[in-house]
Parts: C-alpha cells; structure tokens; sequence
C-alpha cells in the first residue's frame, strides 16, 4: 500500500462532493468543491451558474428586475462606478450608462451539454453498478475482494476485451495502488503531475465517482483508489493518454460585441445623432469597468436582489405580545410549512414556530420487530441512539408480527418465482391476469386502490405504541436536547397544548420520494422524531431538570406528536392514545383548525400545481397515490431566502412558500450559542437545498437528474438515464421545471436574521463555512438588531445599511 | 353492413387518435387536451372490440369481416384477442401518459407515433391477406422507430433507433421477399387461408428458403438471437414505450408465425429452428438478467427471455399456449415497467416487515415436500377436470408451472412455517391451478390451428430446462466450475457494450519492480 499515492488520490478527490443514496436523498450543493472560492470562478464545462439573456430581459420586461435593481447589483458589483457624464448635451449618470449597457449587449450564457460518454466510461460505469449492485439476482464473483481485484480476476476472462488487454490485466498487481502506480509510470504521467492527472479523470462519470466516494466514507466497500486503479490500467492496456473532458469554454464571447460597438449603442440611444467621438470614448471608460462577461452575475444579482427587497418590505417589526396561546404548533424549517402555518395562525390565539424537522432528536429507529433500521437524523451527524417502539398492548402486537410474517412469505415467494431462471415464465402466465387488474385500478381509480391496499396490508404504523427514548437516551440527554431546543426556537411561554408537526410526502412511483421527505430526517418522514421528541418533552424528569436551568414548563401543558403529509396537507396526530383525557378537546380543536387550514392550502398549492386546479383539491390530495404522477408535489420548488428571527417579524405575510422559517429570541439565547448552531446547522443545509435546486434548475442534463420519465432505478442506489451511463445527480427537471419552462427560480439563498449584528459577525468569522459562503457570494446575510433597527448588509468589510429599492412590482 | 361497422369499429380508432394528435400538434393545441382526446377514442375502440368480442361468442355467426378484392380483414378469435388487447393495453398506457408526460415537450409526438402503432398492429392483428399482413407488419416496425425517436436529442435514443432500425430493416427485407415471391405466383393478394395452397405450389427448396426469411422478421421483432440487440436500447424512450411495446410489438413475432404457419408449419427443420432460436434467447437472456443490476435492464432481458419462451412454444406448435403466455406476459410486463419507481417505496416498506426467523431443516423438508405434492396434485386435478386429452408438449409447457407453483409455495412456507401460509397458499396455488388450466382450455379451443404441422418434438424442451438449471445453479456463485462461472458472469455484464477502443498491438506488461511504490 503506497501512502503517498493514497494521498495523491485523496487530493485530487477533495472537490468531488459525496453524493447521498436516492431512498436516503440528502439536497447537496454539487459545486461545494468551489465553496472556498468566489461563486463566479464555479463555472466550467457544462455547468451553466446564470439563466439566459433572453429570460432576464423577459424578467425585466414584466418588472421583476426594475432599473433600481440593476443599479444596486452594480453598485455591489462595481463599486468605482459613480459620478455623472454628458453625452451629447444629456447629463447622466454613470450607473444609468452601465444599466443601459447590460439592457443592449449581447451574451450567451454557457452551453450546458452533456459531455460524450467514451467507451472507457460505459465500461468502468457497467462494472462499478455490477459490483455495487444492491439487491444482486447473481452476486458479483469475487465481490468480496474488493472492486478492483474482483474485476482483475473477472476481467480476464471477459470476451469484449481484446486479447493483448486481457493478458495485461492478468499481470496486474493484486493492490489496486500497486496497479494504478504502475500505469501512471506507463503512461508517462511525471511525478508532479500525478494528482492534476488523477483529478481531469474523476471529471469523468461524476455521478458514480460522488457515490464512490460517499461509500467510502460511509459503508467502505469500494474506494476511489480502487476505482482509479480499473481506469488507469485500462488506459495504460489501451494506450489511451489521459485526456481533460472536453466542453467548449466556459463564457462564448465570440458574439459578444466589442467595447467600442457597445459604447456607441449606449452613446446613441442617450444623445441620439449628436453624439461625438468623445462622448463614445467617456461612455466606453465607464464600460469598461463592467465587461460583458461579467453581466450574467450583474443580472443575477439584480434578480436576487429585487426579490430580497420584496421580502425586507413585506418583514414587519410588531413585537411580542405576552399572553399565553391556547396552541402551539411546532413544525420544520422547510419553506413548506410556512403554507400550512400562516393557514393555521388565522386563529388568532395559535402561535406557530419553526425548527429543524428532527426537532433536535437524532436517532436511528426501528419499529416494533422490524428487520430494518432508518438514520432519521441530518446528514451532519452520525447516529448513536436507536430508538424503536414499544407496543401498548402486547397480543395485538404479536398478531401484527403474524401479518407481517404472512405479507413477508407472500413477497418472498413471488420474489424468488420471479427471480429464478426457471419460473417467471409461469409466473408471468398466471398473474399476469391480476397485474393487469392492478394496473387498470391504479390508472384510472389511484385513490379507491389506496384504500384496498390499505385494508389488505395495514401499515405497520397504527400499532399503538410508545418510542423508547429512556432506553435511547440518558437523562441528561434528554434535558440537553430538550433545552437546546427551547432555547432555538425561543418558546418563551408554553401553550396548554404544544404540537410537534415532522412532515413526510406521500407519494407512489416515485424514485425521488426521498427529496419530498424532511432533510433535517435524512430524507425520510419526521415521525418518529417528533413522537420523541414530544415524549421528552413530556417526561416529568426531564420537566424537573429545564425547571433548574430556568425554563419552566407548565403542568397542564401536553406536547403531541404529529406528521404533516406535504402531498394531501393533512397534519395527523400521532400516539393518539397518549393524549391525557383533560387535552382531548384541544386535540379535537386542532384537528379542526388543521383541516381548514388544509383545505385551504391544497387549494392554494393548486394554483401553481402543473395540471392541477384550485377547484378539485381533492384531486391534488389523491396525488399521493398515482403511480402515473411525476409531479406529487412541488417539494421545495421556488426556495429562495431564510429567515432566522421571531414569527412576529412574518405573521400575517404570504411568504409563498419560499422561505425556511428558524423561530430565534434574542432573550432566550444571551451568548449567541443557539444562533451559532442555527447559522451552522439548520442555514447550511437550506443552503445546500437552495443550490441544490439552483443546479438542478440551471443544468438539468449535467447537475440535475434530467426528466423522470427516463429513469431506471438501480436499487436503491441511484438512477441512470436510460439503459447505461453515469448515475444522475441532483433533482429531476420535474422538481423544477414544466416542459422548457421553469417553476423554481433559480436565487442564492437570502438570509435575513434579527439579531444583534455583533454577535452575528462573531459567529461568522468564527465559523469559516459561514466565511466562504457569506465571502463569496454563494449566500447573502441581511440583518437587523432588533425589531425597529435597519436592516443592514453583510460584507467581507463590515455591515452596510442594506439598499432596498422602493419602485417595482 | 354489420361486417363493415364492426370493422371500423374496432380497426380505425387508433388512426382517427392519431390523426387528431397530429392535427392537434400542428394547430397548436396542449398536448394534455391531445393525449386526452386521443385516449378517449382509444379507449372507446376497446369498449368497442369487446362488445364485438362478446357478440361473437354469443352469436354463432361468421367472423366478420370487409374485403377489398382479395384483400381483406376479418375478425377470428385471434384477430379480435389480438385486438382487445392491443387497444386495451394501448389506451390504459396512453391514459397513463396523460399525467406521466404532462407538459413534455414530445407528448403529441408520443401520442401520435403510439397511435401510429398501435393502428398498424390492430390492423396486423385483423389482416386476412398477405399483402395487407405486411403492410401492416412493416408499418408497426416503422412505427416503433418513430416512438423510439420520442427523445431523439438524447445519444442513447439514437442508438436506440439506430440499432432497432437496422435490424427491423434487415429482418424485414428477408421478409418482403418470401411475400413478394408469394404474391407474384398467385398473380394478387393472397387470404391467409389459401397460403399454404398457394405455398405447395412452389418448389420444395423455395418453400424452405421462403418459411427461414418469414421466421427471421418474428425473430427479429421479438428480440431473438441472432437479432437480439435492439430491445435494450429502447430504455431511453419514456417509460409508457417501454410498456407499450408489450401491446402485441415485441410480441408480434408469434403472430406472424401462426398467420404464416401454412407456410412455415410444414418444416419441421423450420419449426426446430424457431424452437432452438427461443430456447436459446431463453437462456442467454435470463442469464444477462441476473446479473443487471438496473430495474429496467432486468425487465427488458426478461421480456427478451420471456419472448424466448413464447416463440419456443410456436416452435412446439403450441400456438394456443403462445398466444396465451402472450396475452397474460403483456399484462404482467407492462404493469412492471409503468410501475418501475416503486423500488424506493417498496424498499421503505420491506424494512418495517418483521425480521426472518431461521427454520429446522424438518420444517424446510416439510415445506418442500408438500409445496410439490401441492402442486403436482391440484395442477394434475385441473388438467384432468378441463382438458383430458394430452399432448407432449403441453404437459412439458406444464412442467414450468408446477415447478414455479412449488417454488412459490416452497418459499412461502420456509420464511414463515405457520398454519396460516400454509392454508392460504395451497389454497391460492390450488385456486390458480384451476384457474389456469381452465383459462388456458379456452384459449385451446378458440385457437388450435386447423393447419397441419410438422412442430419440434416435445423433448427438445430438455435442452432449454438444463441451460436456464445450469445457470440458475451457477448464479449461486459455486466453488466449482469456477471459471465457466467467471466466463459466464463476465460476458452477460458486458453483452451490452459497446466494441472497445483500437486493439493495441502487443499486451504492455506490468513490471513487477512497480509493483509497490510510487512512480518516480
């Protein structure tokens, strides 16, 4: 094992971002390789960071990018450009040259193309899913050796290759390192040049190289050195040089016109026919400080920033009032919840909050007597407490194991029939008849074939039980979690019922559920979460300990559980037989109010829907269960800002779903610990679902998983685009666009906080993941003190009073 | 009158849906309200087809049918289950595609090329004549080319219509010839009745030419060796083409070959051919499928192996079991391929089932023994109640299903041995026995032929058993026979690729002084 080589592979590795198992979909920003430097160095071959000229100027046209927009992002851009010029006797400003000039210069953006597959990459994609495969019908001999020895003792044998290439990989070393360095000595790679080399290669079939690379981490079947070691003696047996991907440049300014054509366009249409040759030259000094290369990100920003104006006006400042609500509804972070809350809080006394989905419950949890576990926990944290369930009512509990016994022979027999060599061919003879009885009722009625599935095979999940968070935690846990979380989400006085709302998407045939479900859960249902957490929350030692760090939790209040369903909006109370007989009437009027809510919201979600309409929300709600929907739900479609403060500052405000809500108080939080573990937790993975859908939205066919209807599954792993090829990254076009149109603006995520501007800058300059976002223009920070201070603007010099233009839609 | 409405009832409601998509893409219109429309008048020609379907069982009446000279359609029972299924399972997949396309850009493509095709096969499947068989043989082929070409930008799909469209023309064009030949000696159209008069009349080594060409277009429709190289490059059309080609496309290869069997039938060298070109596909394809780690990939190689065991059947002379295996696979595969996302779900649900207990190998012995008996017993009472008259080849075709009954049943009862399986699945497995048996009978009695056939002997049946046993065992990865079983895993994990690079003259061996270290 040679370390330096190792090393070697680890370096050029460091930039390719881990990319998550798709029934486990964690958002992820696929160029957080370039988070450390500026946003705009991120562009290269096939990967687009801006819209088109013509979609901004369309965006102009209908007012969402207004003159004052554009002035302020070049402001921001371009900070020489000020003072006043004549031309032609018309005095103007330099800034109104420059907004002129961006209005008539031509540019294209950069060709996103999907870069050719070569022979080499089918081949290394075809072993890598063979030996990854993760429900194998015939396991790949040899697996156990690990990928690269497996393939050297198969690849032997294998008829495709010729056979001077055949010999040459029975002569390879055992070690894939000891292979991989002898190839690079014969292909002449220099020492220097080892890890430059290595990194042009991973460029190659990036989706399979991400996913390495997270299994190694990870599960540690397979590594990138494994990987390159397959790659690099093919090359070296083939004589194939190694090559950088090929892709045209990144900005084609062979159109773009020349500094002069632009200064005069722009001298003209100011002074008309009396223009001079001076008045074009004084146009073309102010040019030339905003190349056309640079006017894509000029758009962008103006584009981000007219929707931060929008947003900073439509901020309130109302403080607090201290009466104590009769209900409070907890629910996560996502921009979805804002819908259901804002419906929720039309009953004036409901108070509302928003916390990370997992409400700050990390487990790994097991139902009662299942096989298999889930990490229900952010991807930042590794899981140490498993939790599972324990049932109520033990017989009915062994009944429910029977069932499942039942179900499972029943699964495994038409599994094994299918699976054999021998057998499907009858199989598909004699229950070919039901499947088409199947397909015909999930066609044409998706919800009455819910229902009969549901009464055939009853969920797992209606077992009355209780989750084992003694066994899970410790006391001391439990009252840390429990703190942590009030002082996070600043509940200054708790409500007689207090209601934790996870949410989990409902959807069928849908290879991207996952990406519907809460993050903050790894891409699954926050329902086990929020039934912890609202255990811990009402386990009187835990109540005993809060009570000695100052945070008292009233007797009569009761803390439920709940689930919201993102497709049919309906929020359903969990562990229902917990609920205290004194709080049965206020779970009753909360499933009241939550229905109206519902109904309203399914009816406005309806409106932006594709194909669905505000008069049929039942029809919306029956998405849940059609197999031939690509569109369930819009997920987190349209995300655009954060807003990390009190819900006094958006009560009342239609956000549009767009916006990730953090409840914080000041009061609650003195040393700014909570605000630390919010900027660092909760707002870097809404940043990595902001870019994630920014991408995806922007490049559909290089970081984006392109269109659904192509997709082929392998296992659980990930999809290919048809029957070969690189495994797809990011989100389909589906999340995010209809037909050649897009639903998700694509915006860096705008974060604004209330909270005192000192100890937000401590924290950032602390934390330097904050630093390189916030530096570079991946993010932009606006904050306030207090409710009635200004709001001002994070800069890598300091605060500045935030420009909010006042003129636009 | 009647014959003419019935006709067009059932033969020309693709065409209208497809003209009207057409027109529909021309002016403009949404491509939701086009697949719309289109799907309605699809689904209005099934209800159609089974109306007729149903008053020609009841009725004693002629098939039937409208000529055009000696052209013509007519509606036997295999043209009117043809076409039942084939605007049956067209019009589901399209009313599918209504919400699985929305808002694609190539809906009213897909909409017209499907109706395209489903037309040519309806037309196919009710032809009466020669000319007009081929007619509308050559248009499906053309026709699924067209659907392949749903996203052409994307390198795959071009691939795709590349390498269908040149096995299409190939088998195609050894097809024209026989039927152009045929055509010419008969001075005319043909009805599909008189062919094998007409065949007898030439010279016996024509005959023999003409019946190997017809057999290579259904070979090469349904994916058979030595044209097997097309199907898996259709995956990056939209999933409803993928099930769609299970509507009597890929299928469409035992039906020419019991329309045509007046002129193949009577060749039993032929019919030997058609048998070893199926049970071949059979095996190889179901070894590819076992190492595909893509839940496409296994369904296509599937469907190639399945279509092995249907053309197998027609080299048996078995026609009616064909075209049953036909009918119940299309259902069986088309419900798979729409539903083929539902891995992630169905994974999510599979985790919360309780977990396995290991048994006592005299309850595993229990359970195998009397998942056989089981099996053997109620397939043996159904099959004496129903059809008490026995060939060879049909107790062999019934082998299959007894073993995959006690396959079924064997592992049912060794994952949960409890009173509760047991009793539900031998009273399933009798249930779909019965079932069987008795579906299968009428199936017999509406379809046998009534020409004379020369089918491959029954026990050939031997050699595809032993192939797809010898793979089976080779899947669980022995310790012996390890290298056949390296060879065998490595060339079905690379039978998809493509030709590697330039060879390189000499192999490049590795120093063994590199062995270790890094390269200086």
């Amino acid at each position: 094992m040679s370390l330096i080589l190792r090393a070697q592979v680890a370096a050029a590795a460091h930039d390719i971002v881990p990319s998550w198992p798709v029934a486990s979909f964690i958002a992820v920003n696929p160029l957080a390789g370039h988070e450390p430097r500026p946003f705009e160095t991120a562009a290269g071959p096939g990967v687009a960071l801006t819209r088109s000229r013509d979609a901004y100027l369309a965006a102009a046209d209908r007012g969402r990018i207004v003159d004052a927009d554009l002035e302020a992002a070049l402001a921001e851009r371009v900070p020489d450009l000020s003072g006043q010029l004549t031309i032609g006797g018309t005095n103007v400003t330099a800034v109104s040259v420059a907004v002129l000039d961006m209005k008539s210069a031509q540019w294209k953006p950069a060709p996103a193309a999907e870069p050719p597959a070569s022979w080499l990459d089918e081949y290394l994609a075809t072993w890598v899913s063979s030996y990854l495969n993760p429900d194998p019908l015939w396991a790949m001999p040899h697996q156990q050796l690990g990928f690269f020895h497996a393939w050297r003792t198969l690849a032997r044998r294998d008829p495709s290759l010729p056979r001077s290439v055949r010999r040459t990989v029975a002569g390879l070393p055992l070690e894939p390192d000891a292979a991989l360095a002898w190839a690079l000595v014969r292909l002449g790679v220099a020492a220097e040049a080892v890890t430059e080399t290595l990194r042009a290669e991973l460029q190659h079939l990036p989706g399979w190289v991400g996913h390495i690379k997270w299994r190694a981490e990870k599960i540690g079947d397979i590594d990138l050195t494994s990987y390159l070691g397959v790659r690099f003696t093919l090359m070296a047996a083939f004589g194939l040089t190694p090559l950088p991907p090929s892709g045209g440049p990144t900005r084609a300014d062979e159109a773009a016109p020349t500094l002069w054509d632009r200064g005069e366009h722009v001298a003209r249409s100011i002074g008309g026919s009396r223009v001079g040759r001076e008045d074009i030259a004084s146009v073309t000094r102010v040019l030339a400080t905003h190349p056309v290369a640079d006017h894509p990100l000029t758009w962008q920003k103006a584009y981000e920033l007219h929707y931060r104006s929008t947003l900073v006006q439509a901020v309130t400042g109302t403080q607090r009032t201290d009466s104590r609500a009769h209900l409070q509804l907890v629910m996560c972070i996502d921009p979805r919840s804002e819908g259901m809350r804002r419906h929720v809080e039309i009953v004036p006394d409901v108070e509302t909050f928003g916390f990370a989905g997992f409400f700050g419950v990390p487990v790994r949890f097991t139902r009662y007597g299942a096989r298999g576990t889930v990490n229900s926990l952010p991807a930042l944290l590794t899981a140490r407490h498993h939790l599972t369930e324990h049932p109520t009512d033990s017989a009915r509990a062994q009944a429910q194991v029977a069932r499942g016994r039942a179900r499972d022979a029943l699964r495994r027999s038409t599994h094994r029939a299918d699976s054999g060599t021998t057998t499907p061919f009858a199989l598909a003879e004699v229950s070919g008849w039901l499947y088409g009885a199947i397909s015909i009722l999930r066609t044409l009625a998706p919800t009455l074939q819910a229902r009969l599935h549901r009464s055939l095979t009853p969920s797992a999940a209606i077992l009355e039980s209780t989750v084992t968070i003694v066994d899970a935690f410790t006391l001391e846990e439990r009252a840390a979690m429990a703190e942590t979380a009030v002082r996070m989400m600043g509940i200054v006085r708790f409500a007689p019922l207090v209601v934790l709302a996870g949410h989990g998407s409902e959807s069928m045939n849908n290879l991207y559920q996952s990406a519907l479900d809460c993050g903050a859960c790894g891409g699954n249902p926050g329902a086990a979460n929020a039934r912890a957490s609202a255990a811990i929350f009402n386990d009187p030692d835990v109540r005993a300990v809060l009570e000695t760090r100052g945070i008292r939790i009233p007797s009569d209040s009761v803390f439920l559980a709940a689930e919201h369903n993102t497709v049919t909006d309906a929020i359903t109370l969990l562990d229902r037989h917990l609920i205290p007989p004194s709080h049965v009437d206020a779970a009753g009027t909360f499933e009241r109010i939550q229905r109206t809510a519902a109904e309203l919201l399914v009816r406005e979600r309806a409106r932006d829907l594709p194909g669905a309409s505000p008069r049929s929300p039942a029809r919306v709600r029956a998405r849940a269960h059609d197999w031939a929907e690509v569109y369930p739900e819009l997920g987190l479609a349209g995300n655009a800002a954060m807003i990390i403060g009190p819900r006094q500052m958006t009560r009342g405000v239609d956000l549009d779903r767009r916006v990730f809500l953090h409840s914080y108080q000041t009061e609650l939080d003195p040393g700014g610990a909570a605000l630390e573990t919010i900027m660092t937790a909760p707002l870097v993975v809404a940043q990595w679902i902001n870019h994630q859908y920014y991408f995806s939205a922007l490049n559909p066919a290089t970081l984006g998983a392109g269109t659904k209807t192509i997709h082929n599954a392998i296992g659980t792993i990930g999809v290919l685009a048809g029957h070969t090829g690189d495994l797809r990254r990011g989100l389909p076009w589906q999340s995010v666009g209809l037909g050649d149109r897009l639903f998700h603006e694509p915006m860096r995520l705008t974060v604004l906080i209330q909270a005192p501007l000192d100890t937000i800058g401590r924290i950032v300059s602390r934390n330097q993941v904050l630093r390189n976002l916030l530096d570079n223009d991946w993010i932009t920070l606006t904050a306030r003190n207090d409710h009635a201070a200004a709001w001002h603007q994070y800069t890598p010099y300091g605060w500045t009073v935030a420009p909010i233009a006042l003129e636009g839609s | 009158m009647y014959d003419w409405l019935v006709v067009s009832g059932v033969t020309l409601t693709p065409w209208i849906a497809g003209f009207c998509s057409a027109i529909a893409g021309r002016v403009g219109m949404s491509g939701d309200r086009a697949a719309r429309v289109a799907a309605s008048v699809v689904g209005a020609g099934f209800v159609v087809t089974v109306a007729v379907a149903i008053a020609a069982t009841a009725g004693a009446r002629q098939p039937a049918r409208v000529e055009f000279g000696s052209t013509y359609l007519h509606l036997d029972a295999l043209a009117l289950l043809m076409s039942m299924l084939v605007l049956g399972l067209s019009a589901l997949i399209q009313i599918f595609a209504i919400r699985y396309l929305r808002g694609d850009l190539r809906q009213v493509w897909f909409v017209s090329a499907a109706n395209l095709l489903t037309g040519f096969t309806v037309s196919m499947a009710c032809a009466g004549s020669v000319a007009l068989f081929a007619v509308a043989w050559i248009g499906a082929g053309a026709a699924l080319v067209l659907l392949l070409a749903t996203y052409r930008p994307l390198t795959q799909a071009r691939e795709g219509i590349r390498r269908t469209g040149s096995r299409f023309v190939i088998a195609d064009t050894a097809f024209l010839v026989p039927v152009v030949i045929l055509l010419v000696v008969a001075g005319g159209d043909i009805p599909l009745d008189q062919l094998g008069a007409v065949t007898e009349a030439l010279p016996a080594p024509l005959q023999l030419a003409g019946a190997v060409l017809l057999v290579a277009a259904a070979l090469a429709r349904s994916s058979q060796i030595p044209f097997q190289g097309w199907l898996p490059f259709t995956l990056a059309a939209p999933t409803p083409v993928s099930a769609l080609m299970h509507a009597g496309v890929v299928n469409a290869g035992a039906i020419l070959l019991i329309r045509f069997a007046p002129a193949i039938a009577p060749h039993q060298s032929v019919m030997i051919g058609v048998f070893l070109a199926g049970a071949v596909t059979l095996v190889y394809a179901s070894a590819v499928r076992l190492v595909r780690p893509d839940v496409k990939g296994r369904l296509v190689f599937s469907t190639m192996a399945q279509m092995g065991f249907m053309i197998m059947a027609c080299g048996l002379g078995a026609f009616a079991a064909a075209i049953f295996h036909l009918v119940a696979h299309s259902l069986f595969k088309s419900t798979l391929f729409l539903g083929a996302g539902m891995g992630v779900r169905q994974h999510a649900v599979d985790r919360d089932l309780p977990a396995r207990r290991p048994h006592s190998p005299l309850a595993l012995a229990v359970a195998v023994s009397l998942s056989v008996l089981v099996s053997l017993a109620a397939l043996a009472a159904a099959k004496w109640m129903f059809s008490p008259t026995v060939s060879t080849a049909s107790v062999g075709l019934l082998v299959f299903v007894a073993l995959t009954a006690a396959v079924a049943l064997g592992t049912a009862l060794s994952t949960d041995f409890s009173s509760r399986t047991l009793l539900t699945g031998a009273a399933s497995i009798v249930m779909l026995a019965f079932g069987y048996v008795a579906l299968l009978q009428v199936f017999t009695v509406a379809l046998e032929p009534a020409t004379p056939l020369d089918a491959a002997p029954a026990w050939l049946l031997a050699v595809p058993a032993a192939g797809l046993i010898a793979v089976q065992l080779l899947s669980r990865n022995p310790r012996q026979l390890a290298h056949l079983r390296d060879a065998v895993y490595t060339r079905s994990v690379t039978t998809a690729l493509p030709r590697p690079p330039v060879r390189p003259r000499t192999p490049v061996r590795p120093r063994p002084s590199v062995t270790t270290g890094v390269p200086s």
